[in-house]
């Protein structure tokens, strides 16, 4: 039976390559730099006077801020405020204030765009009303109520993302949402991808495979909780992957190799970059067990926060997954992590423990309380010397 | 004039065997993307200059291009019947169960069983080619014989 099983593995592989095509020449060497986004920002600067039209009683405490920063009309500084007709087509992000909590509380506008104007990079900020708000956001005209504020920064993703979090900034009672640009979110992903492929390498099982990224903690990390280490690639991670590889929607193409995390309690973690059925680039954390089975979570990076109890979340690109087998452990990871992320830590609140984790190529996964159908996390990001870069909190069941 | 040790020179050495490599994982269809895949993945990451084993590396980008290709199980499936009948008519006295048999084995399965079977090489030099443990590639063989016999034993 052996001499069998060989000849006809033997006689099989012959007559597979013998269906070989030519080999391909080598493809051109690629260009090492990606061109990067150029543009001229050229707000219009238009006199306070186009608030009223927006915003009544708010427009003169936002006038005089303003005023006491330079005259926009001279053309002495970037800054300026302006009601745009048409709406500015070359934005990257906006925060959407609802009108009525504006209404009773007319400072928050004025607060936001003063907070965006201390941000290097910003090159323009207009206000933009409900109806123009239409064309920005892509939504039928006459929907929603939010009187928004727009910025621009030229394409500087680090300028987008400051002024992102300088919205929320004592606005959250009037603060609905911050939004990214759709190119501003593609440069996000980009950059996302950049770091999880940072370092990759090949494991001994073939799998590309993230390395550690962020700085190496310099504080004392017991009081986080245990640490929760990824584990690297077995021969399980390779019976999980051809899921990984499947499992895309229609449409969706898949832009790059998937990336390897590691494993914890049974639970693999890949990476991987999709564009999806109408071309937007996204990232996807996928959560999968050994036998194949798993949830996937895709994000196109353009939220830049939105309100929960009055607090700021969705900076932080998560999942969670949860199996119907009451044995495997609930999945929570986080993708594009901010480079500078020493330590991930997830409190899941009272005696359900607290973990931390190094990130790994911007990424991060738990595998936690198997069993429930349920859970509450609060996750906080911490700098290389223990300072808190930021702290979101979620609740989810399956 | 291709420079011996170039990156050029090294693929124009091992460009048979790679595209031979990637048809094993892939079928002849695919074959060829995967290798231009895989390099220029190489290119891209510089690597191929500063490997002490260059073609190790050039396998070992091919096989994780032939894992990474993106494809629903439906089109898989009709694309694995596609590649067996593409083998049953090289040698029509081949099997069908058994072609399909093997095309079925996981990439990584099918690389150890065509550097086995068909490059003639021992584990340790698989395992050296792929850069994985000597007891994984065992694993996979056996595994993949394993697969074979039931359909030869019914």
């Amino acid at each position: 039976m052996t001499d069998q099983t060989t000849k006809a593995l033997e006689r099989t592989m012959a007559a597979i390559v013998d269906t070989a095509p030519d080999a391909p020449p080598l493809p051109p060497r690629p260009m090492p730099v990606r061109p990067s986004r150029r543009r001229t920002s050229a707000l219009a600067m238009a006199g306070a006077f186009a608030m009223v039209l927006i915003l009544g009683v708010g427009t003169v405490l936002l006038t005089r801020g303003l005023d006491g920063r330079a005259d926009p009309t001279t053309g002495s500084t970037a800054f300026g405020v302006a009601a745009f007709d048409p709406v500015p087509a070359d934005w990257d992000v906006v925060g959407l204030f609802d009108a009525g909590a504006l209404g009773e509380d007319p400072i928050l506008l004025r607060r936001a765009v003063e907070q965006v104007q201390t941000v290097p990079g910003v090159s323009g900020i207009a206000v933009v009303s409900a109806e123009d708000l239409g064309a920005i956001l892509d939504r039928p005209a006459g929907e929603g109520s939010e009187i928004g504020v727009v910025v621009s920064t030229s394409g500087d993703v680090d300028a987008a993302e400051a002024a992102a979090r300088q919205l929320t900034v004592g606005t959250t009672a009037a603060l609905t949402r911050v939004v990214y640009s759709a190119t501003l979110g593609a440069q996000r992903v980009d950059r996302a991808l950049e770091l999880l492929h940072r370092n990759a390498y090949l494991s001994g099982e073939g799998l590309l495979t993230a390395a550690p990224s962020g700085p190496e903690p310099q504080f004392e990390t017991d009081r986080l909780g245990e640490e929760m280490v990824l584990k690297p690639a077995n021969t399980e991670a390779l019976d999980a992957l051809p899921f990984v590889v499947d499992f895309p929607s229609p449409g969706a193409r898949m832009t790059g190799d998937p990336v390897y995390l590691g494993h914890a309690e049974g639970v693999h973690g890949f990476v991987v970059s999709l564009q999806d059925d109408d071309g937007t680039p996204v990232i996807c954390d996928m959560r999968v067990v050994a036998d194949g089975s798993g949830a996937m979570g895709c994000n196109d990076l353009r939220d830049g926060a939105w309100i929960q109890d009055g607090r700021p979340g969705g900076r932080i690109a998560y999942g969670a997954g949860m199996s119907d087998d009451p044995s495997e452990p609930i999945a929570i990871s986080f993708v594009a992590l901010p480079e500078s992320v020493s330590i991930v830590a997830i409190d899941l609140g009272g005696e359900n423990g607290r973990y931390w984790q190094r990130p790994i190529g911007g990424s991060a996964m738990f595998a936690v309380l198997p069993g429930r159908s349920d859970v509450s996390v609060t996750v906080t990001l911490f700098d290389g010397t223990g300072g808190v870069l930021h702290t979101e909190a979620y609740s989810f069941s399956s | 004039m291709i420079e011996v040790g170039s990156e050029a020179g090294l693929y124009a050495s091992y460009r048979t065997d790679l595209i031979r490599f990637a048809t094993a994982l892939v079928g002849p269809s695919d074959a060829a993307d995967v290798v231009s895949d895989a390099m220029l993945s190489l290119l891209k990451s510089g690597q191929i200059p500063r490997a002490d084993h260059p073609r190790a590396l050039m396998y070992r980008a091919v096989l994780a291009k032939a894992n990474s290709m993106h494809r629903s199980a439906f089109r898989r499936r009709a694309r694995e019947r596609r590649f067996a009948q593409r083998v049953i008519i090289e040698d029509p006295e081949l099997r069908p169960d058994v072609v399909e048999a093997v095309i079925r084995l996981s990439p990584q399965q099918r690389a150890c069983v065509y550097l086995t079977y068909w490059e003639d090489l021992a584990p340790s030099d698989v395992a050296d080619r792929l850069d994985i443990g000597e007891g994984t590639v065992k694993r996979y063989l056996a595994r993949a014989r394993a697969k074979l016999r039931e359909v030869l034993d019914d």
